[in-house]
């Protein structure tokens, strides 16, 4: 019994630090760069959420009442609770806004997962003119994932405007029915429906085409040789010669069929990937048209990252923070915490030990894993795998971290 | 090193031809034993459980696999369909006794308060939902044809093939839900990272499935 709903979970122990210790280290990479830290509400309006999102995402809602009776969601999406936020709290020449959070969102999962909430890492940068936003986020979120040290991440970097440009002659019913093939990623339905649709062959054979249209620089100058002219080439074409001058070519592919699940994008787009991970550990990209929805005019662009799934496959940060246990022996309560200080004043991480008795101290020591123990009535720290001692102003010995 | 999920049992057949058109070694999984895990040159496979191979290639564990489409439609697992391989086909379909027929005959409402008995309760609850009849799904795992010889239920959703189970238990097609074949899936990550060898297994398939449905023609 955890004592809560099927789907929801309380995170304690490592996770929570691994946890912590993620958004932290986002937030620094971000923080460098005048991101600040945004703390969203947990409910929001029902109605406001589903209107601006995509049908999958509006089914898995999970609508509540708040005191004052309006119907509300439990935040489904950041993204969404960012930009609502900060077009009703910033007045338009505060802009360029940039945000970052390390939150919940809460959506009913689909097959085969089973959780409800899931922690979200993110950026946002909203109402900015002209070109350098993508660049910039993107580079950042390349930072940050070799921060979380993330195993061979890579990006994968689409366009919107390229298949809606390609849409534009394909009869109504059709151009959804092959834009809904593409988001659920039925390669066999999309080729039906083309070889169906009754357009021209030279408008079916550069959409047939489109979902090869995938690699490094080369599958963009392919693109060039395919696709009619007009086609909006050029935006994703510079952001890649950006980011391969940033030194991430190898870190950095184009997928011209990329599409997403939600609906507000409305320019380049991105998904995020790592090792172990068949599916995106987060994603984004250009969102103008949600930012016009809230009578904010201008560009916008963000993304999140599946923070649990990225902590999955991230390799251990190294043994248990708080590594030694100070018993209090027979001091006063405020002596004991007095004599602490000498260790916490020096960065070594302690957890006090109050109990009677020095055997029980020791015994909980070694129960809870830490190598080293003190009586903070004597001047001694004492090792618990090998039963030897040393002074406390020798402690930490050379070569042991402590924080 | 290549992932492949393949489901176990009589699906396993299938796949065998079709691997071997994609130019992938597969002389050990012809006859597998009771391994799970078989390794052949550049290739690893992986034996699930047919309702299973969608989340060994959502999770990252398989890089490709062979699934019917039915198991598709039933885990709903985001994953890439890359071709129908047009092996395995059989339908989807709802069937029950001539009692019954009279019912779906007529109009949907007629059909309301139905019990189907299946092993597939996502596209059983999707296929009556996006008609708005109201009917309560009875959840099996196997021999979902006794469940209206017993009375459990009035109908069952289930794959047939040639329907000779179903005439020998006295059921009979009411209506159809879907075709289903084998499809070629892969997850994400790989699509993004392995277009070109994707390609090519695609494409080696396309001259044997032409002939295949000649065949099937005549």
């Amino acid at each position: 019994m955890t004592g809560l709903p099927s789907g929801f979970k309380s995170i304690s122990g490592d996770n929570a630090a691994k946890i912590e210790r993620a958004r932290q280290i986002f937030f620094d990479v971000f923080g460098a760069y005048g991101y600040r830290v945004l703390l969203p509400s947990t409910l929001q309006l029902f109605g406001s959420c589903r209107d601006r999102l995509s049908p999958g995402v509006r089914s898995r809602m999970l609508s509540v009442n708040a005191p004052s009776g309006e119907t509300c969601c439990l935040r489904p999406d950041l993204t969404l609770a960012a930009v609502e936020h900060m077009g009703s709290s910033y007045s338009p020449d505060e802009r360029p806004l940039r945000v970052c959070y390390g939150d919940r969102i809460f959506r009913i999962p689909t097959q085969p997962d089973l959780e409800v909430e899931n922690f979200q890492l993110g950026a946002e940068l909203l109402g900015w003119e002209g070109e350098g936003a993508d660049v910039e986020l993107l580079t950042l979120l390349l930072n940050s994932l070799d921060a979380l040290e993330v195993r061979n991440s890579f990006v994968v970097i689409g366009d919107v405007t390229i298949l809606e440009n390609l849409l534009q002659e394909v009869p109504f019913q059709t151009a959804s029915a092959l834009r809904d093939a593409l988001r659920m990623q039925s390669f066999t339905s999309y080729r039906e429906i083309l070889s169906r649709a009754p357009i021209s062959e030279a408008l079916r054979a550069p959409l047939r085409a489109l979902p090869s249209l995938r690699g490094g620089v080369d599958a963009l100058e392919a693109a060039a040789g395919i696709l009619p002219p007009g086609c909006p080439l050029e935006g994703i074409g510079s952001l890649l010669d950006a980011l391969n001058f940033a030194g991430y070519k190898e870190r950095v592919f184009v997928d011209l069929s990329l599409t997403r699940e939600l609906d507000y994008y409305s320019g380049p787009i991105f998904e995020i990937f790592s090792e172990g991970q068949g599916r995106p550990v987060g994603g984004g990209g250009r969102y103008d048209g949600l930012l016009s929805s809230f009578g904010i005019i201008g560009q916008a662009t963000g993304f999140s990252l599946n923070l649990e799934q990225i902590l999955e496959k991230a390799p251990d940060p190294g043994g248990e923070r708080m590594f030694v246990m100070a018993w209090s022996g027979s001091l006063s309560p405020e002596n004991a915490m007095l004599c602490a200080k000498y260790f916490s004043d020096r960065g070594i991480p302690l957890e006090m030990s109050w109990v009677k008795q020095r055997s029980r101290s020791v015994d909980l020591a070694r129960h809870r894993g830490y190598r080293w123990w003190t009586d903070l009535s004597d001047d001694h720290v004492y090792d618990l795998l090998d039963n030897s001692s040393l002074p406390r102003s020798e402690f930490p010995p050379k070569g042991v971290p402590h924080a | 090193m290549l992932n492949i999920a393949v489901p176990t049992g009589r699906m396993l057949e299938v796949c065998v031809p079709v691997l071997t058109q994609m130019g992938l070694p597969c002389k050990k999984l012809q006859s597998p034993g009771r391994a799970l895990v078989i390794t052949e040159k550049h290739c690893r496979y992986l034996l699930a459980k047919p309702m299973d191979v969608p989340a060994y290639v959502h999770y990252g564990a398989a890089d490709l696999a062979l699934a019917g489409s039915d198991v598709l439609m039933e885990r709903r697992v985001p994953l890439v369909e890359l071709a129908d391989t047009g092996t395995g086909r059989c339908r989807l379909v709802i069937a029950g006794p001539d009692s019954i027929a009279s019912r779906f005959a007529g109009i949907g409402s007629r059909l309301s308060g139905l019990r189907v008995a299946t092993k597939y309760p996502v596209i059983t609850d999707s296929f009556f939902n996006s008609r708005s009849i109201v009917m309560k799904i009875i959840h099996m795992h196997g021999s979902v044809e006794l469940a209206p010889l017993l009375g459990i239920s009035d109908c069952i959703l289930d794959i047939v093939q040639s329907g000779e189970t179903l005439r020998v238990n006295g059921l009979k097609v009411l209506q159809e839900v879907a075709h289903v074949s084998m499809r070629i899936v892969a997850n994400q990550r790989f699509t993004q990272t392995n277009w070109k060898m994707i390609s090519q297994m695609i494409d080696s398939l396309q001259p044997w499935k032409g002939r295949r449905y000649h065949d099937d023609k005549h």
